[in-house]
């Protein structure tokens, strides 16, 4: 009876929901404009149409380009139930050179709901509303019923109060043509509101604790490779240092791993050290913003010590090294034809790279000074430099360094039999810096991720708008928390749906007559009227469809679903329609 | 049977707004990256390793309520919320950070992070 009344209630919903959702519409995100008159949303300062935005004031921009954000996201997501968002622009803190951008995230989280997916496991509150194929929280919250999804907010300030992010505006266009001076506000919603519907999770990455003790639905798909549990197995104390376990952090599930080789591009930049035996490996390097890219080809040779002068003391800067390569290097007969090893610290790298250039190194290998993982890149910009250099951890430059005198050689590289942003198995990588960086670790994928993705913890420029593959993971991601794929929003995923074009009618209608009879759900994804109008559609004449109909209404009848006068009143209905009666 | 079943449906019926979302065209085309992150512009701000730590979860301040059908919900705060912060370059161009709710987004944008335990000061650094 439980699972009856369910269905029941699902079909009704559905029905409900689906009396104001546009056909051609995955989802309904609805945009909860908090804003006051006058400000915000409603600001009536004259704006020019720009990029596809045809709004003609400020306030009036915002909200299309704010919609045209949900919209994108509306067309992935398949949920029979409106994520309701409840924005707001409004004077977030801002100075002239940073600012507070925006912010958003789910309100509610819910577990043990009815159509949960997992057990003792939160869900974002859009997601838990899919699963639950109705609204979890129908009660009011912040003035709005039933209760918003998530709550975002956008700074007003950008581009309007002189002294904010001076020369930097928001972009309003929907094309991803912003101007290098502006941000793209659509791109910026749309990472916002992936937090929302489900790239975040809520343990503490500080102390691993959860909410109420809970796991949650991301966190089932994060396996640390070092210990191979996945973050609901773990406790809190190894959640915590899973979340500063760089480059050993993925996403395990399958959605992910199956769709990344068609997002991300072959080759990631690595050093791989092939002597001595006891140090053999592959270390994470960080990238140069000047000279070459590594190639696949690589840069193979000797790891020789650079050394030069140690550089005196000059206030405020303190001394130098003899192994910084801030100053001409002095062993330029050892380094010459080799992979010159230097130190962070002091000078600029393309100070160092220059430095071990000149000195005949056909590469550069600079161990960083400050214990992190993983390596960052190295800035600067120097167009004469020649060869390739990286940065590796301090902890790599540790492990080499005692090898050198007996001979260390290696390989700076592009391997390609890794994909940009994942491991040997193909599974993408987590963003787990070390120092842990709260906001940034765990709820975005690993910068080293190629092309940019949407949820990486920066917005970059060549982002496309898009959440899927070729281009995207994200909804990649998404499908693995839940989000199945369900065309016609009826609580069945496609590829076991029988129906997937459902009619979701609340009443069984037969050739135009509504029966009063509610139009009941089976556990195949088809309802009674699919079952009716599949009838129709075999039947040949009139007679053969009265028949096929009395069958299923003896059937439904004999199964308990309806009473012998709904029975009667579905035969009468298919006796005194026109189906299958010639003209 | 019925009558959850006709309450139910008013109380979902009475939620629909008629704001609708129509399908849109993805858009856009590839562009050079205006800000790499991570990849250390005179390693000013960039370095995942090197940043302090701004802002977490409040944990403590979660509400949970539990409904009479053994529904868990928890109401999160402010903490929960990941907020983007940009800080503009020297250079023009434009760094972005996540950090978890506005206050903590407010207190990075007043002071922004440095490198710490920085053996000894750095050109690179400055």
């Amino acid at each position: 009876m439980r699972a009856l009344l369910r269905i029941v209630f699902a079909v009704c919903t559905l029905a409900a929901l689906l009396t104001t959702t546009p056909a051609f519409a995955n989802s309904t995100v609805t945009i909860l404009n908090g804003n006051l008159p006058g400000v915000g949303f409603n600001d009536p300062t004259p704006a020019a149409p720009v990029g596809g935005n045809a709004g003609t004031t400020l306030g009036a921009q915002r909200l299309i380009a704010f919609q045209h954000a949900a919209n994108l996201w509306a067309a992935r997501l398949d949920s029979a139930v409106e994520i309701r968002v409840l924005a707001t622009f409004e004077a977030l803190t801002c100075t002239a050179t940073g600012a507070v951008l925006g912010s958003a995230g789910t309100l509610f989280i819910f577990s043990d709901f009815p159509g949960a997916s997992l057990a003792n496991t939160w869900h974002h509150s859009a997601l838990a509303d899919k699963l639950a194929l109705f609204e979890l929280n129908p009660d009011p919250f912040l003035g709005f019923t039933p209760a918003p999804d998530i709550r975002a907010r956008f700074n007003s300030s950008i581009g309007t109060v002189p002294g904010c992010l001076t020369g930097t505006t928001w972009y309003h266009g929907l094309d991803a043509n912003e101007a290098p001076n502006q941000i793209d506000l659509v791109a910026v919603v749309l990472h916002e509101l992936g937090h929302g519907v489900g790239f975040s999770q809520f343990a503490s990455v500080t102390s691993g604790a959860q909410p109420a003790n809970l796991t949650d639905v991301y966190g089932v798909n994060l396996l640390d490779t070092t210990t191979f549990k996945t973050w609901n197995q773990m406790t809190n104390a190894e959640r915590a240092a899973s979340a500063i376990n760089s480059r050993h952090l993925v996403w395990d599930g399958p959605q992910v791993t199956a769709d990344a080789p068609s997002v991300l591009a072959a080759g990631t930049p690595i050093l791989r050290v092939t002597a001595p035996a006891a140090i053999a490996g592959i270390y994470d390097v960080g990238t140069a913003s000047f000279g070459p890219p590594l190639t696949s080809a690589g840069v193979a040779g000797q790891v020789v010590q650079a050394l030069d002068v140690a550089e005196p003391a000059a206030p405020p800067l303190l001394a130098g090294t003899t192994t910084d390569g801030c100053s001409p290097i002095l062993n330029a007969a050892a380094i010459a034809g080799k992979i010159a090893l230097v130190d962070r610290g002091l000078c600029g790298f393309v100070v160092k790279v220059k430095n071990a250039q000149n000195a005949g190194a056909i590469a550069v290998i600079v161990a960083d000074n400050v214990a992190g993982s993983p390596p960052a890149g190295l800035g600067g910009a120097d167009p004469t430099i020649t060869i390739p250099s990286v940065r590796i951890t301090l902890a790599a430059g540790n492990t080499i360094k005692p090898h050198l005198a007996g001979g260390v050689t290696g390989m700076l590289t592009l391997d390609l039999t890794l994909l940009s942003g994942a491991d040997l198995s193909g599974r993408v990588f987590m963003n787990a810096p070390n120092p842990v960086q709260p906001g940034s670790s765990v709820s975005h994928w690993d910068t080293l991720a190629f092309p940019n993705q949407l949820m990486e913890p920066a917005i970059n420029a060549n982002l496309t708008h898009s959440l899927v593959p070729p281009q995207d993971l994200t909804m990649s991601l998404l499908r693995d928390i839940g989000w199945y794929p369900d065309a016609d929003v009826d609580g069945f995923a496609d590829d076991v749906d029988e129906c997937d074009a459902s009619d979701l009618s609340p009443t069984v209608v037969v050739g135009g007559t509504d029966t009063g009879v509610a139009n009941l759900m089976f556990t195949n994804g088809c309802t009674m009227n699919d079952e009716i109008i599949a009838a129709a559609a075999a039947a040949n004449n009139h007679g053969l469809f009265v028949g096929a109909v009395s069958q299923l209404a003896n059937a439904w009848r004999g199964a308990g679903l309806i009473t012998d006068q709904e029975k009667a009143a579905i035969q009468t209905a298919a006796a005194e329609s026109g189906i299958g009666k010639s003209e | 049977m019925r009558t959850p079943r006709l309450v139910l449906f008013a109380a979902v019926a009475l939620s629909m707004t008629a704001i609708s979302v129509p399908s849109a065209q993805q858009s856009g085309g590839k562009k050079p990256p205006k800000q790499t992150p991570d990849k250390g512009v005179d390693d000013a701000t960039a370095s995942p390793g090197q940043e302090r730590r701004t802002g977490e979860r409040d944990i403590a301040a979660v509400t949970i309520v539990t409904r009479a059908n053994g529904t868990t919900m928890a109401i999160l705060d402010e903490s929960f919320e990941d907020a983007l912060v940009a800080t503009v370059n020297p250079d023009g161009s434009i760094t972005y950070k996540c950090v978890h709710g506005l206050a903590a987004g407010s207190k990075h944008v007043a002071s922004p992070a440095q490198p710490v335990s920085v053996p000894r000061q750095t050109a690179e650094e400055k």
